[in-house]
């Protein structure tokens, strides 16, 4: 099952290695991570995402949240969210595929943001789901490269969970 | 305010910690911080002759004291030189601090001469760790250090401090409390835990508790005396929960895992609650998880929250520090008594195993027998790892808190003598005792000369089998008696004329009496029980430096009784059968 971690850090040297570490040096795998900035200059956030099971991912919350970096984290509650996602893909463009990338590209309202004489490069944001589902069916148009972001996500409400100091 | 140079605010700051002695290495980058110490009497520096030796000897100041132990290496190679170190110390919730000198700030990245990404490398094996940008966050991050070392589970923090930063100057000031956002441990226990523990320990018929390091590193050793006494259980401990409760305590079933007691691994299998007092269940202290105690329900009081439930299921967590904890929870407890359970303690512990002994070389238990008449409870007691490391924790008599220096969680070969030095230079009125083998000693052999030039007293006791014993244990149990590479008197046991005895090798490699003329220290070889008497009377009789007893003792002497890596604490072997 997948996992969302949301972590609150210290925006400081060295603190995505000691996150990740944590990680890697339990054996346990990353499935995706976005680092960027906070509300606050001074912290980052991190969302991170596991495939994996409850009593592993109860375990690295536990460890990440020894690290003294590491200001807040919580897990991201999959029905009490909002989720964002960016994808970007470049796909072969062929005189009879024109038209139903399109209409792919319509219903996902993604966006066509550039083309070539050989090639289309499309946009789409939405819940990872989403954006996996329009990758299984643009595959067979012939993908050329093709890089997502990770979620992002944030909770509806206020989460006090697992707060080591309520930021101010 | 007048400016002192970075080196200076170190040592002003470590002044203002208390800290009493510094172990150490110099080099390039670490000049200016050794010359800064230079002017102040009131640190002494123990130049040790390894790096890895500082840490250990930290480290052993550190677990004999309570306080944090400080060591100070140079860049590059004598940074990582005090990985080993740092890992054992962090592993056993050791509070070390490491300061590190490093390449100046405008040559990080360089690939300068002697740089190496040392917080990189020490962040799996360090509580935390700093690398100091600018002058300007040097105290501050000294000052956290210190906070974050020893409060909450303690561990070790590594500070690089690049050289640039220590001959700079800026305004000393240290008056500031310490205030660190993400790290706020929590050290009182949560009431309603407190009391769902209570109910649990109420209703409990076989009740077991096991004793860890984290009771030792609280100082809860007279709580948990109350807490047994007015309850009636039965306690075990793990290696580095020994001295927790005195040996003769009639509560007391001693060590428990691997090479525990038959009475200590029965009694937790057969128990109905296991009341984990800062101990994390290690996988050498239960055994097959899935078996270990298997009627049993289980409450964990610990510092740290990760080591709840992270290998078995636990019941009733309690999160804190154990004497806070136990103190809410004494007075919430009635008086109880388990008789039934407490005669089938005392029927357990009336079955002995079989112990070696009047062969043609002396056993573990006629050492142990001997050591254990001549110390009293004050003495301290410093082991490296292998089979004289178990001797010690199966035979001899611990009866404090704070006796006992060894690498429990990472088995650290080499640890023992360094650790004794760094005990001794504190316990100056103690007697110091190193149980070491013939294959541990020599990792750190060398700081015989840091204890000659300190006038330290430690006694090394060889347990000199001629094996790397512990490992030899298991090719001889696991893998045919195929002893490759574990023989130390370059006995080619390919060969089957070598019957493991001297005649055929070497007849000493090396010949420590002769190592320890070589470094002006006293050196005593022992074959037999009368000399063993006669080497520590002269020993504990000597004030003025190092004292090795080098203990010729049977060659294949194994260690019983063993639950076998993986089985289950069921499974004992007690000389090669399985009970
Ligand atoms: C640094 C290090 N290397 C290797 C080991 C693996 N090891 C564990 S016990 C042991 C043998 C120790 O030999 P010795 O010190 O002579 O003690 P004995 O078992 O003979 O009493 C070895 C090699 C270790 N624990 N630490
Ligand atoms: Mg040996």
């Amino acid at each position: 099952m997948r996992y969302i971690l949301s972590l609150i850090v210290e925006n400081k040297h060295g603190v995505l290695a000691k996150v990740a570490q944590v990680v890697t040096g339990r054996g346990y795998n990353i499935s995706t991570l976005t680092v960027g900035p906070s509300e606050r200059a001074d912290t980052s956030r991190m969302i991170i995402t596991f495939d994996s099971d409850e009593k592993i991912i109860e375990q690295i919350i536990k460890q990440m949240n020894k690290l003294v970096d590491v200001i807040k984290i919580f897990l991201i509650d999959d029905n009490e969210k909002v989720e964002r996602e960016l994808l970007l893909v470049r796909i072969s463009r062929k005189k009879d595929n024109e038209e139903s990338i399109e209409r792919i590209v319509k219903i996902f309202r993604g966006k066509i943001v550039d083309v070539t004489m050989k090639s289309f490069v499309i946009e789409i944001t939405g819940a990872s789901r989403k954006i996996d589902s329009f990758v299984e069916n643009i595959k067979s148009y012939g993908i050329q490269d093709l890089m997502r972001t990770g979620p992002l996500a944030l909770p509806r409400f206020d989460m006090r969970t697992n707060t080591k100091e309520q930021i101010k | 305010m007048s400016k002192l140079t970075g080196a200076q605010i170190i040592v002003e700051a470590l002044k203002r910690e208390g800290v009493e002695v510094i172990f150490g290495y110099p080099g390039g980058q670490a000049i200016p911080i050794f010359d800064a110490l230079y002017d102040s009497p009131e640190i002494r520096v123990i130049l040790t002759r390894h790096e890895q030796a500082a840490v250990h000897a930290a480290d052993g100041y550190a677990r004999t004291t309570g306080k944090p132990g400080v060591c100070l290496v140079t860049s590059g190679p004598g940074a990582t030189n005090t990985i080993t170190g740092l890992a054992t110390a962090n592993f056993d919730s050791v509070p070390v601090i490491c300061l590190c000198g490093q390449v100046p700030t405008t040559m990080i990245g360089i690939d300068a001469f002697q740089e190496a990404d040392i917080t990189g490398m020490a962040n799996s094996v360090t509580k935390h760790n700093y690398l100091v940008h600018k002058i300007e966050e040097l105290a501050e991050t000294i000052k956290n250090s210190f906070f974050i070392a020893n409060t909450g589970r303690p561990g070790a923090v590594l500070i690089d401090i690049p050289k640039d930063v220590s001959v700079n100057k800026y305004e000393f000031n240290y008056d500031f409390e310490v205030n660190i956002r993400g790290y706020k441990p929590h050290i009182e226990g949560h009431l309603n835990q407190i009391k769902k523990a209570v109910q649990l320990i109420e209703a409990a018929e076989r009740p077991v508790a096991i004793v860890g390091g984290g009771a030792i590193i609280s100082g809860a050793s007279d709580e948990i005396i109350e807490f047994i006494s007015k309850c009636d259980i039965p306690v075990t401990a793990t290696l580095n929960g020994l001295g927790c409760v005195a040996f003769d305590s009639p509560y007391f079933l001693g060590m428990h895992g691997m090479h525990g007691t038959i009475q200590a691994n029965k009694a937790i299998q057969q128990s109905d609650l296991i009341i984990a007092l800062g101990s994390r269940f290690d996988d050498r202290a239960t055994g097959k998880l899935s078996t270990f105690a298997p009627n049993a329900k289980i409450i964990h009081m610990d510092i740290d929250s990760a080591s709840i439930s992270k290998n078995v299921e636990v019941k009733v967590p309690v999160v804190g520090d154990l004497k806070n904890i136990l103190k809410q929870m004494l007075p919430l407890l009635n008086q109880k008594k388990n008789e039934k359970w407490m005669s089938i303690i005392t029927e357990l512990k009336a079955v002995k195993h079989e112990i070696l002994r009047d062969q043609k070389r002396l056993t573990s238990i006629e050492v142990m027998e001997v050591l254990n008449s001549k110390v009293d409870s004050n003495t301290i007691i410093a082991t490296d790892v292998g089979q004289h490391q178990m001797w010690t924790a199966l035979y001899y008599n611990f009866m404090k808190p704070r006796t006992l220096l060894t690498s429990g969680g990472l088995g650290t070969m080499g640890y023992g003598f360094p650790a004794a030095i760094g005990a001794q230079l504190v316990n100056t009125d103690k007697p110091v005792v190193c149980i070491t083998g013939d294959g541990s000693f020599q990792m750190n052999i060398q700081e015989l000369a840091t204890a000659v030039i300190e006038r330290l007293p430690v006694i090394i006791v060889i347990m000199n089998n001629g094996y790397l014993g512990m490992v030899r244990q298991w090719q001889d149990l696991f893998f045919d008696k195929r002893y490759s590479s574990t023989c130390l008197m370059n006995c080619d046991h390919r060969d089957k004329e070598c019957n493991g005895d001297y005649n055929s090798c070497m007849k000493f490699i090396p010949d420590f009496v002769k190592v320890a003329e070589a470094y002006s220290a006293k050196g005593f070889r022992v074959t037999n029980k009368l000399q063993l008497s006669e080497a520590f009377d002269k020993a504990f009789a000597n004030r003025s430096g190092p004292f090795i007893i080098d203990i010729i003792t049977e060659r294949e002497e194994n260690v019983w009784p063993m639950v076998p890596a993986g089985a289950s604490l069921d499974e004992i072997m007690r000389g090669g059968t399985v009970s």
